[in-house]
């Protein structure tokens, strides 16, 4: 049996047997070893090697025909070996590269040594690389292991990461010694002779050591697959947990969820521009999603074992999810802008001055649990936001109410519209006063964070009584009180009353 | 010597029309002129680098594109110059064995 390779050469595609590849090479190699000092000798191996083609296509059977030894053996018979053309033309090329093997013999390719080894010829193949005694650096490596095994890492590395040297060229290379013809068949000669003499020592070592390395690669080759698992599983994992979030949340929360997260998002829509809503959406996906299918994509590549390929696809997803994260805060940057300045307005209004002041807010009204503390009324289309209220001694005898509009907005004048626009009236009944319990923002002035806050300024002694809905939602947020009754006092401020 | 008369050979041969190496290699070997083609290559490429020869690619009906050579004005002088030396050895190894055959002949 014979493993065929596919090559091509000067364009033409060939299928060629083992030997007969390796020792075509050989001869090309061996070829431009000979001709590498001449002027242009990459074009007479180039010239040469479109001969070949063309002398292997004019075979019977043409190019579709399988090379085999014999044709090669045939070609370089027409072509001539290096000797042959050397020996045609010698009074031009006196000095021929194999006369000269000394001066070339220091810069040998680094390869592992099969012929002189003992584990994996990894000393052998740095000796004659280095031009030094193969013994010396194994002792070097031997003294080494006592150094916290510093050197069987690094034997273990080298040995995965030096080639072996398989083929008559590649030995050869390995040595330092051109690739030439007669260099092959000396070379072949001395295998031959040391393979009569080889001893079971090293054979055995060999066998271990090419098992080792097969056991090695097999592990890498599982840890490559448990990674695979692992991103696998983590990217169905968010997938899941993603999808259960948004079609089983009522489920999975039930209907009190402190952060309503959700009609936030809604909200949202009515905060931000149109199109920032839409690159909000899209880039989201992006982000969120991208690096979740390109879990799942890697996750089972490595575990069926493949290399993950294509670096150009892989660069282009990275970009499209680094330019996502560009447009998304650029889009931020931009909607930021509408929240860049702060205004508000003042409002003083006097009372009359009564010994109790009833506060009453009206209605009670269930308001939605979301970080910006308003809701949104789809069928209006108007904001409510909730205000708040403080109540502070006089210090002029005078019962007065002050409520502060504040808002955000593009410029300084658009946060003063802002703020001028929400909608809020406190009724005032000679000693009763209604507050509403939330404030208005018309559709057409979005949300810019508007906000509004009351203090309400009483005389000492002055005892306030304030319903249920006030306490809980103007001036303690989120706190119950059943009948709420103060006194203004004059060092400690609101006292509350025993009922 | 032989690389001598190859040069010219080859220069002989594209002295009578554009070739590609095949050609050239096909021409020589009719006139029993080849040893091996390998021999052939380096000679071309001397030969171009002293001006003697150009080529040009040619896309061709079968296969990658050829390398056609042409002779060279210069390369035309020089296979003149050649033709007049071949001549002149012609005669004179001419000369030296018909004196030889004369000599014999004589004796």
């Amino acid at each position: 049996m014979k493993r065929v390779e596919t090559i091509h050469i000067n364009g033409i595609i060939f299928s060629i047997e083992d030997d007969a590849y390796n020792t075509l090479s050989a001869y090309i190699s061996a070829l431009s070893n000979y001709f590498k000092n001449e002027q242009g000798g990459n074009e007479i191996i180039a010239d040469i090697e479109a001969r070949i083609a063309e002398l292997l296509a004019g075979r019977s059977g043409g190019n579709a025909a399988v090379v085999a030894l014999a044709d090669v053996s045939r070609i370089i018979t027409v072509l001539g070996t290096p000797e042959d053309i050397a020996g045609s033309d010698s009074d031009v090329k006196p000095e021929m590269p194999s006369e000269t093997p000394q001066q070339e013999k220091s810069s040998g390719k680094l390869y592992r040594d099969p012929d002189k080894r003992y584990l994996g010829g990894v000393c052998a193949g740095i000796a004659n690389r280095m031009d030094i005694s193969p013994l010396v650096l194994r002792l070097a490596f031997v003294a080494a292991v006592f150094f916290w095994g510093v050197s069987a890492v690094a034997y273990l590395c080298l040995w995965i990461v030096i080639p072996l040297a398989k083929t008559t060229a590649q030995k050869l290379e390995m040595c330092g010694q051109p690739v030439t013809v007669s260099n092959i068949k000396k070379n072949i000669r001395e295998n031959r002779a040391v393979s009569s003499v080889e001893h079971l020592f090293g054979q055995f070592m060999t066998e271990a050591g090419e098992l080792c390395k097969k056991m090695f690669k097999t592990l890498i080759n599982i840890s490559g697959v448990c990674i695979g698992i692992a991103l696998a599983l983590a990217g169905t994992g968010i997938l899941l947990l993603a999808g259960s979030l948004l079609l089983f949340q009522d489920l999975i929360f039930g209907h009190a969820i402190e952060w309503d997260w959700f009609s936030f998002a809604e909200l949202l829509q009515h905060v931000v521009s149109p199109v920032s809503y839409l690159i909000l959406h899209i880039c989201g996906c992006i982000i969120v999603f991208l690096p979740v299918a390109a879990c799942l994509f890697w996750g089972i590549r490595l575990m069926r074992g493949f290399t993950v390929k294509g670096r150009f696809v892989h660069v282009l997803l990275l970009l499209v999810w680094l330019s996502g994260m560009v447009v998304l805060t650029l889009a931020g940057i931009f909607e930021a802008r509408n929240f860049a300045w702060h205004n508000g307005i003042k409002e003083t209004t006097t009372l009359p001055s009564a010994d109790t002041l009833y506060l009453e807010a009206m209605p009670a009204m269930k308001i939605s649990n979301n970080p910006l503390d308003m809701y949104y009324d789809k069928e209006t289309g108007r904001f409510y936001g909730k205000p708040t209220l403080m109540i502070r001694k006089s210090e002029d005898g005078k019962t007065g109410l002050v409520i502060n509009r504040e808002s955000q907005g593009k410029t300084k004048i658009d946060a003063y519209r802002h703020a001028e626009n929400i909608g809020y009236h406190v009724d005032v009944r000679d000693s009763l006063l209604l507050f509403p319990s939330f404030f208005t923002v018309q559709p057409e002035n979005q949300w810019k964070f508007q906000y509004l806050n009351m203090i309400l300024y009483v005389p000492e002694g002055t005892v306030i009584a304030a319903n249920e809905t006030l306490c809980g939602d103007l001036m303690f947020k989120r706190r119950r009180f059943s009948g709420c009754k103060w006194i203004m006092t004059g060092h400690d401020g609101l006292q509350l009353l025993q009922q | 010597m032989r690389k001598g008369v190859l040069e010219y050979c080859i220069l002989s041969v594209l002295s009578g029309g554009d070739a590609y190496p095949s050609n050239i290699i096909n021409r020589l070997k009719e006139a029993r002129m080849m040893v091996v083609e390998g021999t052939l290559y380096p000679l071309l490429m001397r030969q171009k680098n002293a001006g003697l020869l150009a080529y040009r690619w040619e896309e061709s009906t079968q296969g990658p594109p050829r390398k056609y050579y042409s002779i060279t004005e210069e390369g035309l002088r020089f296979l003149a110059e050649m033709d007049a030396a071949w001549q002149e050895l012609v005669d004179s190894v001419n000369h030296l064995r018909h004196h030889q055959i004369i000599k014999q002949n004589q004796s």
